[in-house]
């Protein structure tokens, strides 16, 4: 029996045909082929396939499908592209917070809901809201700092930029997007 | 290929009405962090009818009376983390929900769920004794409100029938001079599952001298969460005094009845619960303390 | 009551596999417009080994980091590498490709004397720029002598690289070289141990690696931070064991398991159990290494864990000879030192 949900997913209004046992993370991953959730632990316990949910961070391994009916499902491809990467994304870029890069999109998506609703946060709060993710190669050093350092661009982005400062920051996102586009494609 | 039946309650009423349809092969989903983490690692019976009741907004919210905090079944651990009411009220409580699990399953798991799911580990449950919480329970014969005790007979087994959910969590507000504290100890220091954890609620007298009345809960050390009770005799109406209540706190030992399984071993159990049970009460004296004079 | 104490570890490591021919290869090709194509079986799970070879490339070469594309590691397409172990990709997989470069550059210089109208032993490559030692006037844009080379004297500036690292196998008597070079790495950590619970909480973490040349500092750091943390999640928390003792385990139908079977019970370390980590690069110089660059890889969680012991031990006086060193065995040392 191949039931309909309805949600929005980034934005838009999507259906998907779906069986009732099916969680959001099998729907996402292999009914919407959304790549940036990732399945791991399907435990509830590495927060990889970290998804927002009506602005909550949420892991999708453990949440049926069925119950998304009319929700807002947010994933990392709402955040950016290679040509304009959110300040998160900038962030774990430039500063080298992403090695194996598995964690990364739930790492992003953690904290990106953490954010809209803590916009200045201690290091410590920052610590607690990435809790929930477990990263092996990092040592959670520079993924901290570079939640740290997006807070400071989008804090910079909100109270307005003098012009040399915005051909600064043009610059820079110039530097990173031909980083991105690159140097170094993997195959 | 047979499926599962899904099916969303839009009322408590409604959600009743189709557990009792749904018979034996009913099943209750809330927050769905435990369950789901079941259907994840094995093939699920596709006779299983699901009755969603994350939808009843009136089992949401936090309210107070005057004399209780009412805790919606489907108030999450986020909500009980954050909300200053529980954290005026029920300082235990929101500890515990600050130091359960992670972010992401905080935002989806409940403290209906919690109870319903009744493993000695859950913090939650711990915290809920130690304030002496009820419980009700809503069912096709009706309402009932029982203790929490009353509700866990077991490990991951409850009194609850097949038609019955829980509604609302009843907390009895403190009394002023009152406060309550939360301990855990298990592998790390977030996304834990308690290797042992303590709960305490202790009453100080006008002057702040002395212990007058307290209840201490001790989880994750036999098939439920027990009170020891030695300790609370030995303290209640004694003067505060650091080494009384370090060694009264080792009677804790003799009430828990613990397993050796993969987060500790008994004997570890045996001798961690003592110090859990130790630090809650000082923490709750100390809080008591800082809050200044009694009101 | 919570003890502090402080430890110190240090430790060598071999660079590539011991004992063992352990090759890698590259192919490197150097495109018309300049931008330079690069296939090797060296694989980057995460350390950044794509990066490092690039920028060794783009050095190389003397063209834009941005220019060079690594491919790796597909078995159907890169050539051959032995694998990602023993902290040998930066130093095997970047002479494999400096070799290639190499052949590349020739070829280049070729073409260009050609162009030039000089020989090729004049030349040298500068910024970009193919440039004679002798007569300044005569240069050539490094993408240009690649076009020339390709499209006037149908010669394409390509290379095969290999390298395989040195050792001698040691024999029955321990007479050898096991490998081909050796990396240093040192951690000192300060401790907090809990009498009452065992638990043992790292405080500060200094981790010092010698690297040969940082290539890319902020990677080495990673490495680091990164290692670090495995290691203090090995002394601390981390353990596998073998699952049935006793009866079962004599019982014919017994089927040697292990535990824990999830991430839940084998807990990795979260942010909330991360130390203060300070991270410190030695650089020194290997001779035989690519620019200079040894390794930094494996040896950053070699140190950390006897340090951690030590510190344990400086901390109550008890010797961990068994670790993960977890509160239930600190607890029962403390007992038995008690009693």
């Amino acid at each position: 029996m191949k039931l309909t949900i309805r949600f929005k997913l980034n934005g838009k209004a999507v259906s998907a045909a779906i069986t009732p046992e099916m969680t959001l993370l099998t729907v996402l991953k292999d009914v919407m082929l959304v790549n940036s959730v990732k399945r791991a632990c399907v435990s509830g316990e590495c927060g990889a396939c970290t998804v927002i949910v009506d602005g909550k961070a949420m892991n999708a391994c453990l949440i049926l499908a069925m119950t998304i009916e009319d929700k807002n499902v947010e994933t990392l491809e709402n955040l950016g592209a290679p040509d304009r990467l959110h300040p998160l994304q900038k962030a774990f870029v430039e500063m080298g917070a992403s090695q194996c890069g598995f964690c990364t999109p739930g790492f992003i998506m953690a904290a990106k809901a953490f954010l809209d609703e803590n916009p200045d946060p201690t290091e410590e709060q920052i610590r607690v809201a990435l809790s929930g993710n477990l990263c092996r190669c990092t040592g959670y050093v520079k993924p901290v700092k570079a939640v740290q350092q997006a807070i400071q661009e989008m804090k910079d982005i909100e109270s307005g930029l003098t012009p040399v400062q915005a051909i600064q920051g043009a610059a820079r996102i110039m530097q990173g997007h031909s980083a991105e586009e690159l140097n170094i494609q993997i195959h | 290929m047979q499926y599962i039946t899904y099916l969303k309650a839009n009322t408590v009423e409604d959600a009743v009405g189709k557990l009792h349809g749904a018979g034996d092969n009913a099943v209750i989903l809330a927050g769905g962090t435990d369950l789901l983490v079941g259907f994840n690692s094995h093939s699920v019976d596709p006779s299983t009818t699901i009755v969603y009741i994350g939808e009843i907004e009136t089992i949401k919210a936090i309210k107070e009376t005057e004399a209780e905090l009412l805790v919606g079944s489907m108030v999450t651990t986020t909500q009980l983390a954050e909300s200053p009411v529980i954290g005026r009220y029920a300082g235990a409580l929101q500890q515990a929900a600050q130091e359960s699990a992670g972010p992401q399953v905080r935002n989806r798991a409940t403290i209906g769920g919690n109870i319903a799911t009744a493993s000695p580990a859950g913090d939650l449950i711990t915290a809920l004794y130690a304030l002496d919480a009820s419980v009700t329970v809503v069912g096709t014969s009706g309402s009932v409100r029982m203790k929490i005790g009353e509700i866990i007979t077991g490990v991951k087994r409850t009194s609850l029938s097949k038609d019955q959910m829980i509604t609302e969590i009843i907390i009895p507000k403190k009394s002023p001079g009152s406060e309550s504290a939360f301990e855990k100890i298990g592998k790390r220091k977030a996304m834990t599952i308690s290797a042992a954890s303590a709960a305490c609620q202790v009453t100080l007298s006008k002057d702040q001298k002395s212990i007058a009345e307290i209840k201490v809960a001790v989880g994750a050390a036999a098939p439920t969460v027990v009170f020891a009770h030695g300790v609370e005799d030995a303290l209640r109406g004694r003067a505060i005094d650091d080494q009384l209540v370090k060694d009264v706190s080792k009677l804790a030992a003799e009430v828990i009845n613990p397993i050796t399984d993969q987060r500790a071993t008994k004997w570890y159990r045996q001798e961690v619960v003592p110090v859990l049970v130790y630090n809650t009460i000082m923490k709750a004296i100390s809080q008591v303390q800082k809050a200044g004079g009694v009101a | 009551m919570k003890k502090q104490g402080r430890g110190i570890a240090g430790c060598m490591y071999s660079l590539t596999v011991m004992n063992a021919p352990n090759p890698c290869s590259a192919y490197v090709q150097m495109r018309e417009d300049g931008s330079v194509n690069v296939q090797t079986g060296a694989c980057d799970i995460g350390q950044g080994s794509n990066t490092v070879l690039a920028m060794m490339v783009a050095e190389s070469l003397t063209v834009p980091f941005e220019k060079v594309s690594v491919y790796s590691a597909d078995t159907s397409a890169t050539p051959y590498d032995f694998g990602t172990l023993s902290s040998r990709v930066t130093y095997t997989g970047g002479r494999a490709v400096l070799a290639a470069c190499e052949q590349v550059k020739g070829v280049l210089l070729e073409a260009a004397a050609k162009q030039l109208k000089t020989r090729p032993d004049r030349l040298s490559f500068k910024a970009g720029m193919i440039v004679d030692k002798y007569d300044a006037q005569k240069q050539l844009p490094v993408a240009a002598a690649a076009a020339i080379s390709q499209f006037v004297h149908r010669k394409l500036p390509m290379g095969m690289g290999e390298f395989y690292p040195f050792n001698v196998p040691v024999d029955a008597q321990g007479h050898g070289e096991p490998a081909d070079s050796y990396y240093y790495h040192a951690t000192a950590v300060d401790v907090e141990v809990d009498t009452d619970t065992g638990v043992v909480e790292v405080k500060k973490l200094y981790t010092a690696v010698d690297c040969g040349k940082a290539l890319n500092p902020m990677i080495v750091e990673g490495q680091l931070e990164g290692g670090a943390m495995q290691a203090v999640g090995w002394a601390l928390r981390e353990d596998m064991y073998p699952y049935g003792t006793g009866a079962e385990a004599e019982s014919p139908d017994f089927n040697p398991n292990f535990r824990p079977i999830n991430i839940s019970d084998y807990a990795i370390a979260t942010t909330l159990d991360t130390p203060e980590i300070h991270g410190a690069i030695v650089e020194t110089h290997e001779g035989e290494g690519p620019f200079g660059a040894k390794a930094a890889g494996e040896i950053c969680a070699n140190s950390a864990a006897p340090a951690i012991v030590n510190a344990i031990h400086d901390a109550v006086g008890i010797w961990i000879s068994d670790l993960p060193a977890t509160p239930e065995k600190v607890l029962k040392l403390l007992r038995d030192q008690q009693s």
